[in-house]
């Protein structure tokens, strides 16, 4: 595995680096399973390959590459920081829609210049200009065994369809009735997954159900408390975080606290549709949580979702289409992504542990 | 194309009176993709054609958030799928 950063960059957005270089170099201790560098792309490192004086992600991708002929295959990449440390790739928009780039971490986890199809574990820790959000990352535990998910009402049956693999579908709520208001924020509570699949907005701060043309708030950064789990949102731009935090950005709410693992979410205007066959970021979603419930860690779940999503997608029509191609790029990993949930067979309990 | 829009506008009234777009997509052969995916030949050279309908809306809290439904037809015109924007 591989962590990469920028130490001006980081610096500037966190300040001093001493608690989470500590931190990161407790975490490798940790990881017994895994081989970890830890490497700032804008320092010199022990591979004497040539240190980036600007953050492009392209020289960042060349970087990594560079890293993986010397070192060897890097199966796992963690990005630490967000956009103005490891920035985004801003890709050509597959849809005719009002997004005039994908925001996309898929490049760096992909060897080739075929980005739609990833080759490695790639998850990215935002930094929310904060240190200890950085560090409660990477000490990250939760061990609940229930899930809790919210549809807009207008899909509720596309959204039954994905969460039959995390819960009973008796008990998916709906956007409307459920609203930001009426939110009672113990739904978060120990649980193992968190679902919504509701709308979102690049500028607003909330999430949004739907019922005809009444589309209330379903949720607002301020229902997030003591939430726990794996967080999988098809909202669009759920996973949008620039010139955000966690006041402004589900997203980032949901990572600060201390029992939710993880986000997966899109970064722009993300497809679905209203009734099964899942496909797009339904179907991704699925699969995410399919393979969570395998007992593999956060980023094999991401990964072979992304896989099988293809396949999926290629089988069905013969092709990916451009909102399936979107969809391979919108969506991103955040938190640790060697974490796991173990199975809940059993004694129905999970537990999340390093691997 | 009428029997689609009209179709589409009685199973999702709030797209009622909302134009699409109509584009015609000439799909090339992914070559790369099923050879990354392990999935064999890739299939020939086809057309499709997308209708989406687009709309902006306003929120409770009067947040603007464009609504895309597209639909892709194939070409004996029979719908492929169906997608909304999240």
């Amino acid at each position: 595995m591989l962590i990469l950063s920028s130490k001006t960059a980081l610096k500037a957005q966190i300040g001093n680096l001493k608690k989470v270089e500590r931190v990161v170099k407790s975490f490798i201790n940790t990881k017994k399973n895994f081989k970890i560098l830890f490497i700032y792309y804008d320092r010199s490192n022990q591979f004497r390959i040539k240190p980036l004086k600007i953050k492009k992600p392209v020289s960042i991708r060349s970087f990594i590459q560079k890293i993986e002929r010397r070192w060897g295959v890097i199966d796992y990449l963690l990005l630490l920081g967000g956009d103005r440390v490891v920035p985004f790739f801003r890709l050509k928009n597959p849809c005719a829609d009002s997004d005039k780039e994908v925001l996309s971490d898929s490049p760096y986890a992909s060897r080739d210049d075929d980005y739609l199809i990833p080759e490695r574990v790639c998850a990215r820790i935002p930094d929310n200009h904060s240190a200890d959000f950085i560090v409660q990352q990477l000490k990250k535990s939760s061990n609940f065994s229930s899930s809790f998910g919210l549809s807009a009402r207008v899909w509720k049956r596309a959204s039954e369809n994905v969460y039959q693999r995390i819960g009973k579908k008796e008990e998916l709520m709906t956007s409307p009735p459920v609203t930001s208001n009426r939110f009672k924020s113990q739904w978060l509570r120990k649980k193992r997954f968190l679902y919504f699949n509701v709308h979102g907005s690049k500028f607003s701060s909330n999430w949004y159900g739907q019922d005809g043309e009444n589309y209330p708030i379903a949720l607002s950064p301020d229902n997030i408390k003591d939430a726990s789990g794996v967080v999988a949102s098809e909202a669009c731009y759920g996973a949008y975080i620039i010139n955000k935090d966690e006041e402004r950005a589900i997203s980032l709410k949901f990572l600060s606290q201390p029992k939710v693992l993880g986000f997966c979410g899109s970064t722009t205007i993300a497809y679905g549709p209203a009734v099964p066959p899942s496909s797009e970021a339904d179907l991704l979603v699925k699969y995410f949580f399919e393979y969570l419930n395998q007992g593999l860690n956060l980023g094999e779940s991401f990964k072979n979702a992304k896989l099988d999503f293809a396949r999926k997608a290629i089988r069905r029509h013969g092709f990916l289409d451009d909102d399936d191609q979107k969809t391979l790029l919108q969506f991103v990993l955040y938190g640790d992504p060697t974490l796991r949930l173990k199975s809940s067979k059993g004694d129905n309990r999970c537990l999340a542990r390093a691997r | 194309m009428k029997r689609i829009t009209k179709q589409i506008t009685r199973d999702f009234p709030e797209f009622k009176g909302v134009k699409p777009k109509i584009t015609e997509k000439k799909i090339r052969p992914q070559d790369k993709l099923y050879k990354k995916l392990s999935l064999g030949v890739a299939k020939e050279f086809r057309r499709v054609y997308q209708l989406s309908f687009r709309k902006v809306v306003q929120t409770v809290d009067n947040a603007s958030i464009e609504r895309i439904l597209n639909v892709t037809i194939d070409e004996a015109g029979e719908i492929i799928k169906i997608t909304h924007s999240r």
